[in-house]
């Protein structure tokens, strides 16, 4: 009866790869109609044990049960409703008219026996069919819907006489329509047909994307994280941070594209780049930090003449390839591609700065920041002849700036300070009056020494005071100007500090900023004690 | 080789078919034009609308069934002139003053910080009052008579009675609208003679419901040998006749399992719970699969078979009542074929069956059928205690009510509408179907035939049938739609999990089976003690 093809496609499925056979996919296979192919199964699971191979197989029970016991059955399974009947399901009472029931039950063989033995549960059974042939019995009826999704994909490449013959009935009304459907099912089965599997495929791709664009997105976002810190944290930070966070960017990026190695280049190159890139010089123009890194980038610049210029005549050329992959890889115009270009110009500019104090004279650098900024601006301004032009300019308006501002933030300074100090001068004159031992030494004690000789070091302290005040007026003026000199210098060299800040820096650049919070407490310092003095010296001669 | 007898492949087996019909006058369409997509207006229209059209039946039958009693009542047309101490009667909507009831009071005035407390599953507690409102205002209703009715707020009924000293209306006896009209079935009164009819030729339905696809234990199983049978495979020679009788097939609703992962839990109508749980969603953990599993099935079956597909409670679909039909593109590939149908959730299907004689088919007889996903019972279920009240009781009730959804606007979400309350059963239907049900039940309901015979009608018949979820039992409906007879399939497997649950217990202790040295010996033992087929 059964062909031999059939006996081995099952010998293979079952014993070789271990696989359930349905009288579905059976039919599938070999365009069966499905009682023929559940005779095969049938008949091989029969004859199988004369073979020495044993198959366990699953029959289908249908029959007709009585409505009662499928009652009690769904009780005893349905334990829930058991609990929350009190209340909810004394509806079980009326069910309306009994109706027949009729069961389909697929068990194991070995639980035919038993199902026979519990045959009270079918009043009447109609017919045991074979279900499936498998390797070993069959314990979650959901594994016999395993094989749902391939027989789907063999009903949607075959159509709807295939379908006939394998012995699905269908409908006559739709029998035309379906046919038509079926048949654009089949010409496009290549592209729609195995829905599942094509959906399932399509989602482990989108994953797959998704995770490496993630991927792609972390070294971005650590990039931005490298390139936020340094700017936020003071230079210390900064410069711990950088060591940290330049290992973890060439990490990230090697695996994922070539660009990692323009990145090293970059970084490579990056002490040459603040002295030799014009062009980036032009965007720095409007981007703030450029200028703190300028800045300290001359200050290294100094130390380390010869080795920038060899680096910056090897970077040279390595820079503009790399620029332009750059170029390239944006204008391709993925999206994706823009951001990136856009990261690495950043992390750029924070690791050249950076790179400053990572190269060779770093250390040197290092002691050198620590040295007063008038000092190394002096130095560099004087002794580079190989500054950039550019930066010439900047100095040159840094230097020119000071001292046509001066006077114009004198003014602002004037009109801000004035109320304060015209307050400030009679509370201090009143100061002296009162506690005049207290307030300054050095003053009282020249009073002292001119007034109060004559009398016996005495107790008419009181009487010496009225004398002592004006002298003491009439030295302040003439020992201000001497601080203010000193001052007013410092006060050159900060405001050209400022007007860097100013001009250029909403985010101060890593290492600018710690330079001028000292200075920035300076001409504090400087305003509080100074500005007075200041305002002194300028307002007579103004006025005279 | 004896215990299964060899299959003979059956001659091409031709599936029944029947022919989709327009609908009726009388029939609404739930589909929500451009015309209702208002939510501007106000839900006392649909009271207003529902009193207005089913005041006249019910004075009607009120009048007939009082006019002869002593003391001549009269009918005060409000409520708020009923006088005292004379008998009269009123006619108007109920209204369940419930304190369970969720209160949009209550609701605004809670602390939002706390998350809501459970819904309760009955509104029902001995605090109720049920009054009588329309237009000019309510009263209260009292009395043995009202305590005894089953009464949920939005019903509209006549009652009988007097008022109280202190202002209650004792109430004597209610007049519910009854039974809609049943128009006479084309071709019924033809098929009376011919008794005799082939009973293979007869066309079912098949109605499942509650499939939910997605849920934490998937039945897998069971969805695959109900497709097997619907397709007309599974089983032996008988079955697959069966099959092919089974001209169309319908999902009552809930075909996704809901998000909540309370697996078998009561899938509770909960208005609060639902929006909590769809904007609290994490779009990281959504996953498109079951639908796609669902369009599989859908496929699978609509290759063989019409199907039509109502959305349900939990499905993604609106919350408000007149759900609207699935966008075709959900169901992807099974989108194309001309078999698949989706409907609004309550919907007419007017089926006609066609006999073929001469060369033309011609439609023998139709039927209405009333099909719905289940909400509005089981919310009007939470009104009335369980013990004189069944779910098949209150179905039945919903049809003397002449209305499905009396709870709408209420407890239950719907649709504003503005001129026209589409839950009114102007006509009864031949099949009433509700899915989402607990349990399998089925009845048929007859009008109370008194003034039937005065119009010289037919009385109105219905077949009510509740569908129990598919997930929890396994059981696919079917119902002649020659006889309104009624079948139930179940699928299921023994001596292995399925659905998710653990192993059935066999009812008996398994014998260690010798099973597979000779399993035909055993077998045949087995078949023998059966006594055979």
């Amino acid at each position: 009866m059964s062909s031999q093809p059939i006996i081995d496609y099952l010998t293979k499925q079952i014993f070789i790869q271990k696989q359930l056979v349905t009288y579905r996919s059976l039919s599938r296979e070999f365009s069966l109609h499905v009682n023929v192919a559940k005779n095969e199964l049938a008949a091989y699971h029969s004859n199988a044990p004369y073979m020495s191979q044993t198959c366990m197989a699953t029959y289908l029970l249908c029959g007709e049960v009585s409505g009662q016991r499928t009652r009690r059955d769904s009780y005893e399974s349905q334990d829930i409703q058991m609990e929350t009947s009190q209340d909810y399901d004394t509806d079980d009472e009326e069910i309306g008219e009994e109706v027949t029931q009729i069961k389909m039950t697929v068990v194991n063989e070995k639980d035919l026996e038993g199902t026979f033995l519990a045959k009270s549960r079918y009043l009447r059974l109609n017919s045991i069919t074979v279900y499936s042939l498998g390797p070993s019995p069959v314990y979650d009826l959901d594994l016999l819907a395993t094989l749902m999704s391939t027989i789907r994909e063999v009903d949607d490449k075959k159509g709807q006489e295939f379908a006939i013959k394998v012995g699905k009935i269908i409908g006559k009304g739709i029998e035309i329509k379906a046919g038509v459907s079926a048949k654009k099912l089949v010409k496009n089965a290549p592209v729609v047909g195995p829905s599942r599997l094509k959906s399932t495929a399509g989602a482990s791709k989108a994953p797959a994307k998704e995770v490496i664009k993630t991927e792609e997105d972390e070294p971005k976002e650590k990039n931005r994280i490298t390139a936020a810190k340094p700017k936020e944290k003071p230079k210390p930070a900064g410069k711990m941070d950088f060591f940290k966070a330049k290992p973890k960017e060439i990490k990230k990026e090697e695996p994922t594209k070539p660009k990692a190695e323009e990145k090293k280049h970059f970084f490579n190159v990056k002490p040459v780049a603040p002295a030799a890139n014009v062009v980036s010089e032009k965007i720095a123009d409007k981007e703030p930090p450029k200028r703190g890194t300028k800045r300290k980038s001359t200050a290294n610049t100094l130390l380390s003449d010869s080795e920038q210029e060899n680096q910056s005549t090897l970077a040279a050329p390595s820079k503009v390839p790399s620029r332009s992959k750059e170029n390239l890889r944006a204008a391709r115009g993925v999206i994706l591609s823009d951001d990136e270009s856009d990261v690495p110009r950043r992390s750029r500019r924070k690791s050249r700065a950076e790179s400053v104090v990572n190269s060779e004279a770093e250390r040197e650098a290092l002691a050198l920041m620590d040295i007063d900024d008038d000092q190394v601006i002096r130095a560099s301004s004087g002794t580079s002849a190989r500054v950039d032009k550019q930066e010439e300019v900047d100095e040159d308006e840094a230097e020119e700036k000071p001292e046509v501002q001066i006077p114009e933030d004198e003014d602002t300074e004037m009109i801000d300070d004035a109320a304060p100090k015209a307050k400030s001068k009679p509370k201090k004159k009143k100061e002296k009056k009162v506690i005049p031992l207290g307030r300054n030494g050095l003053k009282k004690k020249r009073i002292v020494k001119s007034r109060s000789r004559l009398d016996a070091k005495g107790y008419t302290i009181t009487e010496d005071y009225s004398s002592y005040e004006s002298v003491g007026e009439e030295e302040e003026p003439e020992a201000k100007p001497t601080p203010a000199k000193g001052k007013g210098k410092a006060k050159v060299s900060t405001s050209v500090k400022k007007e860097a800040e100013d001009s250029g820096v909403p985010i101060p650049a890593p290492k600018a900023a710690p330079v001028i919070k000292p200075a920035a407490k300076k001409s504090a310092g400087a305003a509080k004690g100074g500005q007075k003095g200041i305002t002194g010296f300028f307002a007579p001669k103004e006025k005279k | 080789m004896d215990t299964i007898s060899p299959l003979s492949v059956p001659p091409n087996l031709a599936r029944v078919s029947t022919a989709i019909l327009p609908p009726s006058e009388n029939i609404p369409s739930f589909v929500l034009g451009l015309d209702h997509k208002s939510y501007k207006t106000q839900y006392s229209n649909i009271y207003f609308t529902r009193l207005h059209e089913l005041r006249g039946n019910v004075e009607e039958r009120a009048n007939k069934r009082w006019k002869n009693l002593e003391g001549k009542p009269i009918l005060i047309p409000r409520v708020l002139e009923v006088t005292k101490s004379q008998l009269c009667y009123v006619v108007g909507t109920i209204y369940m003053d419930m304190p369970l009831k969720p209160n949009v009071m209550e609701d605004i005035a809670r602390d939002h910080s706390i998350p809501p407390p459970p819904p309760p599953n009955k509104f029902h507690s001995s605090d109720d009052s049920v009054m009588l409102e329309d237009e000019s205002g309510r009263i209260r209703l009292v009395g043995d008579r009202v305590d005894k009715a089953r009464l949920i707020t939005g019903v509209i009924i006549g009652a009988l009675g007097m008022e109280t000293t202190n202002g209650d209306f004792e109430v004597v006896d209610i007049c519910f609208p009854e039974m809609a009209p049943q128009p006479l079935s084309e071709g019924e009164a033809a098929e009376e003679d011919r008794m005799d009819v082939d009973v293979s030729s007869d066309e079912w339905i098949a109605v499942i419901s509650g499939l939910d696809i997605g849920a934490l234990s998937p039945s897998d199983g069971q969805m695959q040998m109900l497709v097997e049978y619907l397709t007309g495979e599974l089983g032996s020679i008988d079955e697959q006749i069966s099959s092919s009788q089974i001209s169309r097939l319908v999902i009552a609703g809930n075909s996704m399992a809901s998000l909540s992962i309370t697996g078998r839990s009561e899938p509770v109508p909960n208005v609060e719970d639902r929006k909590s749980r769809r904007y609290g969603q994490d779009t990281s953990t959504f996953s498109s699969h079951p639908m796609r599993a669902l369009a599989a099935h859908v496929l699978d079956i609509a290759r063989a078979i019409p199907i039509h597909i109502l959305p349900g409670e939990t499905d993604p679909s609106g919350t408000l009542m007149p759900q609207q039909p699935f966008p075709r593109a959900i169901f992807g590939q099974a989108a194309k074929l001309p078999t698949l149908f989706c409907e609004t959730n309550p919907t007419y299907l007017r089926l006609g069956a066609l006999s073929e004689s001469d060369g033309y088919s011609s439609i023998q007889r139709t039927r209405t059928l009333l099909i719905h996903s289940g909400q509005p019972l089981n919310d009007a279920f939470k009104y009335l205690p369980s013990r004189r009240n069944t779910r098949l009781s209150i179905l039945e009730s919903t049809l003397y009510w002449r209305h499905m959804a009396p709870t709408a606007p209420d407890t239950l979400w719907c649709h504003p509408y503005l001129d026209a309350d589409p839950f009114i059963i102007r006509e009864t239907p031949d099949v009433y179907i509700v899915g989402g049900q607990k349990h399998f039940a089925t009845k048929i309901v007859e009008g109370k035939n008194e003034d039937d015979v005065e119009n010289m009608r037919l009385k109105s018949r219905c077949r009510i049938v509740m569908v129990p979820s598919f997930a929890r039992s396994g059981t696919l409906v079917l119902i002649n739609l020659r006889t309104l007879d009624v079948k139930c399939i179940n699928f299921g497997a023994e001596g292995m999990a399925s659905g998710g649950k653990e192993l059935e217990k066999l009812g008996t202790s398994r014998p260690p089976s010798p099973i597979p040295a000779e399993p035909i010996s055993s077998v045949a033992q087995s078949q023998g003690s059966t006594g055979g087929m």
